[in-house]
């Protein structure tokens, strides 16, 4: 297997992510990109009419960690209408009691917030596989690494980290049958009605 | 005119039946007049012919009527010299310009070298939203009246791959607990029925697996539509509506340009994108990341890693069709 790894895309420093990937070595352009996931470094609240963020630092700095913390329902002063859903983890599971922005892994060591990547793949490891294989998490651009980048998802653009099962949706483009949706005369046959069989 | 020759020939009381009469005519001797009854039983087959021809060729004339001289006259895809391709493709691209007021651009994408294209969809990750429908519709320039697409997504029973059992009217959020989904369109078959059936070879089958139909030459009979298992291909009721604004620009002869009223349609993988090694608009659209496309004669490919390392099927395997189009589901 070559040695092309991940590239985070869209940043000014590009970083090298542990992913192995098939690689396509001197080539002019990566073989593969991953969009910078959603910036999450702090909190947005309004202020005068106008949202601001404030880095997670200008409170955490001066409190003092809750180890206990594991749900939005406990807390009332920030992060209190914060959706949890993410197993039986607490907020320092992944998150640095140390340095509040970024975040840290199981066995101890603090990770920058943009390799979260790494973070997930502690526990989800058969999704880090298949993602690392290109079967999970689709992607855009191209699928030939000759001709261009494919450029993938980071896990955060389809996974909230608070509540990562994929959201519900509702269908949006429907085929319109030229004949069972055609206005009728008669009563509708709903039979027929409920499938859609016509070229 | 003689009495004997107004007799029509065969129409007789007393006349023989079949080509005998005629036979039998000539050795009737030439009447006085120097004209002889087969002259004139020639003659007046000539003139009930052509009568004939013009009456039975009357329902075409409203055919005609949207047909040039050029396409007319226009020979098969494969059997075009460069310099006729060229042509066409520039008649094409005027016949847009006039029949939709839109400014596209019409190339022809050959197979690239050392490709078989392979499509594998993750059932575990597809909930059936849509979204791949939508984008053929826009991508291929589809019939904006009827919603047309080259996908439909079947919402099925879990427990079943009976394409019988599905459902593509739904209209909820999905995904259903006791569902699953499953889009299907064109398979690209390596022994495709709806080739062998095609009476005229306006479909067949390319060197990177993907199964193109000659729009022009397609005589909508639409047996291919009947031999497929899959019920992936479209016949083309009307001439498709599809506004100048909404018009994809980015167009191929065998893919994406506006197909003529009475002719068959399928998915072609986006084969003008697909062609440059673009990924399909199917797949970028997905937005559960379901979708994944490439070459299965790269071993280093996502695809091939899927189909050696995935649960694959195939749909209706039994019948042999063999298609490039692969689902799986995750552990």
């Amino acid at each position: 297997m070559a040695s092309a790894v991940l590239t985070l895309g869209c940043s000014p420093d590009r970083i090298d992510l542990p992913v192995e990937l098939n690689g396509n070595e001197g080539a002019p352009h990566p073989a593969v990109v991953v969009l910078s996931p959603p910036d999450r470094s702090g909190v947005v609240v309004e202020s005068g009419g106008s949202d601001v963020a404030i880095p997670c630092g200008t409170c955490h700095a001066t409190r003092d960690p809750n180890l206990a913390t594991r749900s939005s329902e406990e807390l009332d002063q920030f992060h209190s209408g914060l959706e949890y859903a993410h197993g039986d983890l607490s907020c320092l599971s992944c998150h640095d009691h140390d340095d509040p922005a970024e975040l840290r892994l199981a066995d101890g060591r603090s990770l920058p917030a943009r390799r979260s990547i790494e973070l997930c793949a502690q526990c989800h490891g058969p999704q880090y596989r298949d993602y690392s294989a290109g079967s999970h998490g689709g992607g855009s651009g191209y699928w030939d690494k000759r001709q261009g980048s494919l450029v993938r998802n980071h896990c955060l653009h389809c996974h909230d980290p608070h509540a990562p099962s994929f959201p519900a949706m509702q269908p949006t483009f429907k085929p319109k049958d030229r004949f069972l949706d055609a206005p009728s005369h008669e009563s509708p046959d709903k039979d027929s009605a409920k499938k859609e069989n016509h070229g | 005119m003689t009495a004997e020759s107004s007799t029509p020939n065969g129409g007789g009381p007393d006349s023989g039946p079949g080509a005998a009469s005629g036979n039998s005519a000539t050795s009737t001797p030439p009447p006085p007049g120097g004209i002889s009854r087969r002259t004139v039983v020639k003659g007046m087959g000539v003139t009930l012919g052509a009568a004939a021809f013009g009456i039975a060729a009357n329902p075409l004339k409203s055919f005609v009527e949207d047909l040039t001289f050029d396409e007319f006259i226009q020979r098969h895809y494969k059997e075009l010299t460069n310099d006729e391709l060229t042509a066409v493709l520039a008649r094409l691209k005027t016949e847009v310009k006039e029949d939709y007021g839109a400014d596209v651009e019409i190339k022809d994408h050959r197979p690239l070298k050392g490709v078989k294209f392979g499509y594998a969809i993750n059932l575990s990750l597809c909930n059936g939203n849509g979204k791949c429908v939508e984008a053929c519709h826009k991508e291929n320039n589809h019939d904006r009246a009827t919603n047309q697409s080259y996908i439909r997504v079947l919402e099925m029973p879990k427990g079943t791959m009976d394409m019988e059992k599905g459902n593509t009217t739904y209209n909820h959020a999905v995904p259903l607990k006791d569902k699953y989904y499953m889009p299907v369109q064109c398979l690209q078959c390596d022994n495709p029925p709806c080739v062998d059936v095609c009476p005229v070879q306006a479909t067949w089958k390319e060197a990177d697996g993907i199964v193109v139909v000659d729009y022009n030459w397609c005589i909508g009979c639409r047996y291919c539509e009947a031999a497929c298992p899959y019920h992936a291909r479209r016949f083309n009721w009307t001439t498709p509506e599809i506004p100048a604004d909404e018009m994809n620009p980015i167009q191929s002869y065998l893919a994406n340009r506006p197909r003529p009223k009475g002719t068959v349609e399928k998915c072609h993988f986006c084969l003008h994108k697909t062609r440059e090694g673009k990924a399909p608009a199917c797949m970028e659209a997905c937005p559960t990341g379901a979708r994944v496309f490439g070459n299965m004669l790269d071993p280093d490919s996502s695809v091939r890693w899927i189909l050696e390392n995935k649960r694959v099927f195939v749909l209706k395997e039994e019948l042999g069709t063999q298609p490039s189009l692969f689902y799986f589901f995750d552990e």
